[in-house]
């Protein structure tokens, strides 16, 4: 594949570097003016020397134009990874919900919601999630809590998903349900593992069992916390080192 | 984006003496709230007051916001003076207290830091000592321990810049070594041809620099920062510049063109061993160590423009790294290596401090004034400083690599350009 690229260029290359000795030739008055000073007459040197600067002038332009390619490709490869794997993980979502129903027209059906929800649906879930989240700042938080659960009915595997989880459960530890956060937390580190908010929930989760009375739990998920590089690690440390 | 514009401007001119002003153009939207109360001290008045540097460093970092003392109700001095609620009425959410005591000509200051809204003690009774010329180290070095105490970053407030100032009329130039708030400025080097592109050693005792001293010609030196003790590293024809320190602090990466074009050399300090990175008719400049030390950022218009690319140093494979924008420049790697900050300019637009996710190539613009250079980033990965210009002079600018928080320092006597910051010093 590059090869060829490199095969195409060389011949691009080749062929405009002969135009630019076309060039040239076609206008000597101006060369002959830049050596004037020269004894030589039109000097063969100079004549190579401007073709040089002409060829790497346009060897670099096609280096840009090969790197910017070859990016884009790259990136447009991984984008259909990306698609590739968020669709397949749709489906695999879809099926535990209604295997029977799916035959023959499987693709079609599944090509719909995508098409719809995927696309513009990426840029309005930021949308949403940032409403939700601002009804939070204002300190809204029975507006924040349905927000951020109608946030989750859309985009239950949305990127922010993980994060509502997280806000849930800290509204409901603010309002002392405390079994209701732990399963809000609970749930975010089960159904995103590596998401950012992960050891915060982790500490979270380690303060709703220590105030639950569960001290045994609370500490052994809070030290395991401690033992990571996060900021989550340092506030468990402290909790700890507070509370045991 | 909605955060930004919604962000209030602070505009709070934070005066420590006259001529000095560090401007927080603009902080977060919430910043934290602390009490700094006047530190109790029996003696007559001292050269520094500690609370007012503890409260200027932490209001400098742009995420806290520090209560006047004038509207103060009580100024305790122990954890049995303290009423919680007096705190709250201010809506401070941290107080922090203390004491200055002397000793034998040396000061011995203890601090308290509580948190108003939990109402109990963050952390018991701490102090630090030092001489009367250290009083501002001591207050650093407090404001580094609450910032750390309560982020869970390491604090900078200890770090130092090192900056050239040009003047005019008589033209010359001065290398300069300063807080990281500008105070305190001591003079390194003066030179009356242009001085250029400083960088700190890892170890923050030594400086590299370009300098036009011997007969305007451009030759890198490495000065002791302690004993001004200098050594001229480089006197090759042509361009001898953009020094870069490799972590280990072994190897000098630098642009030379003694062998026709520009090209990236690695030096070695101690033998002075020269190994040749490119070798490309195009120009590679300014070198730049990765945090792992195993490969150099530069900046080549081998594709026709200016960009940035990388090359590792054991196979020697060159890569291009930036795609976003016409003109990239001047890459610096954030301590952790996860983001490369550098000049970037697209189309239609003028030159921008930006930061790149190394991984996934997401551009950041993190700068809005014109005409900003020379970004350099804080050990702790939180801020990067950058020469700008106002009101028709160079200054120094800071902000937050999340572009939360924006800070504006003080003009000083001449043009202020390329600021280095150090890295920690223990």
């Amino acid at each position: 594949m590059l090869k060829n690229l490199l095969a195409v260029v060389l011949v691009t290359s080749a062929s405009v570097s002969q135009a630019q000795v076309r060039v040239i030739e076609s206008s000597p008055q101006s060369i002959r003016s830049g050596v004037a000073q020269s004894n030589l007459p039109v000097s063969a040197e100079s004549d190579v020397y401007s073709q040089i600067r002409a060829l790497q002038e346009e060897v670099a332009t096609l280096r840009g134009l090969l790197e910017e390619q070859s990016y884009e490709l790259k990136q447009l490869k991984q984008l259909q990874l990306d698609n590739y794997i968020d669709l397949d993980r749709r489906l695999s979502g879809n099926t535990s919900a209604a295997v029977s129903a799916r035959t023959e027209d499987s693709m079609a059906a599944v090509a719909a919601p995508v098409a719809a929800s995927a696309l513009p649906g990426t840029a309005s879930e930021s949308d949403v999630y940032k409403a939700a989240y601002d009804l939070l700042n204002q300190k809204d938080f029975d507006g924040a809590v349905r927000a951020f659960k109608a946030h989750l009915n859309s985009f239950p595997s949305g990127s922010f998903a993980s994060n509502s989880h997280y806000w849930l459960g800290k509204i409901a530890m603010l309002k002392k349900d405390y079994p209701q956060a732990k399963s809000w937390f609970t749930e975010l580190i089960a159904n995103f593992p590596s998401a950012a908010k992960v050891p915060d929930a982790q500490l979270d989760l380690g303060k709703v069992y220590f105030l639950m009375g569960d001290r045994a739990k609370a500490k052994a998920l809070l030290s395991e916390v401690a033992a990571g590089n996060s900021d989550a690690a340092r506030l468990a440390q402290k909790f700890i080192a507070d509370n045991f | 984006m909605r955060y930004i514009i919604s962000a209030f401007l602070l505009v709070f001119a934070i005066s420590a003496n006259a001529q000095n002003i560090v401007f927080v153009t603009k902080g977060v939207d919430n910043p934290t709230k602390i009490a700094v109360v006047p530190f109790g001290w029996a003696g007559a008045r001292l050269p520094g007051d500690i609370a007012k540097i503890v409260g200027n460093d932490l209001e400098f970092s742009g995420q806290f916001e520090a209560t006047k003392p004038e509207r103060m109700l009580s100024f305790p001095r122990s954890e049995a003076e303290v009423h919680y609620r007096d705190w709250k009425a201010l809506g401070a959410e941290y107080l922090l207290i203390g004491s200055i005591t002397q000793q034998a000509g040396r000061y011995y200051a203890s601090y308290e830091l509580f948190d108003v809204v939990q109402q109990k003690r963050v952390f018991a009774k701490l102090t630090v000592d030092g001489t009367e010329a250290q009083l501002r180290d001591m207050a650093h070095h407090i404001s580094d321990k609450v910032y750390e105490t309560i982020t869970g970053i390491r604090g900078i407030f200890s770090t130092k810049l090192i900056y050239v100032e040009a003047f005019k009329q008589p033209q010359k130039y001065r290398l300069m070594l300063s807080d990281i708030d500008g105070f305190r400025p001591r003079m390194l080097l003066e030179s009356r041809y242009p001085v250029l592109s400083p960088v700190w050693s890892p170890n923050g005792q030594r400086v590299a620099y370009v300098s036009f001293e011997a007969d305007n010609k451009p030759a890198i030196y490495i000065q002791d920062i302690a004993t001004s003790r200098r050594q001229q590293m480089t006197n090759f024809r042509g361009l001898n510049g953009a020094p870069s320190w490799s972590p280990d602090g072994q190897k000098l990466a630098m642009a030379l063109s003694k062998d026709g074009n520009p090209e990236i050399y690695v030096m070695n300090v101690l033998t002075r061993q020269l190994t040749r990175v490119t070798n490309h008719f195009a120009i590679d400049h300014e070198p730049s160590w990765a945090a792992d030390g195993a490969s150099l950022f530069f900046t080549s218009d081998r594709g026709g423009k200016p960009q940035i690319y990388q090359v590792n140093l054991a196979t020697m494979q060159q890569e291009r790294v930036t795609f976003d924008g016409d003109y990239n420049a001047r890459a610096r790697v954030s301590p952790d290596g996860k983001s490369l900050v550098m000049l970037n300019k697209r189309p239609g637009t003028t030159h921008h401090i930006a930061a790149q996710d190394i991984k996934s190539g997401n551009l950041r613009i993190l700068s809005e004034t014109n005409l900003d250079e020379s970004p350099t980033i804080a050990p702790n990965g939180a801020m990067l400083m950058y020469a700008t210009r106002s009101g028709g002079k160079g200054v120094l600018a800071a902000v937050s690599l999340d572009a939360r928080v924006k800070i504006l320092q003080p003009p000083k006597q001449g043009d202020v350009r390329e600021p280095a910051w150090s890295p920690f010093f223990n």
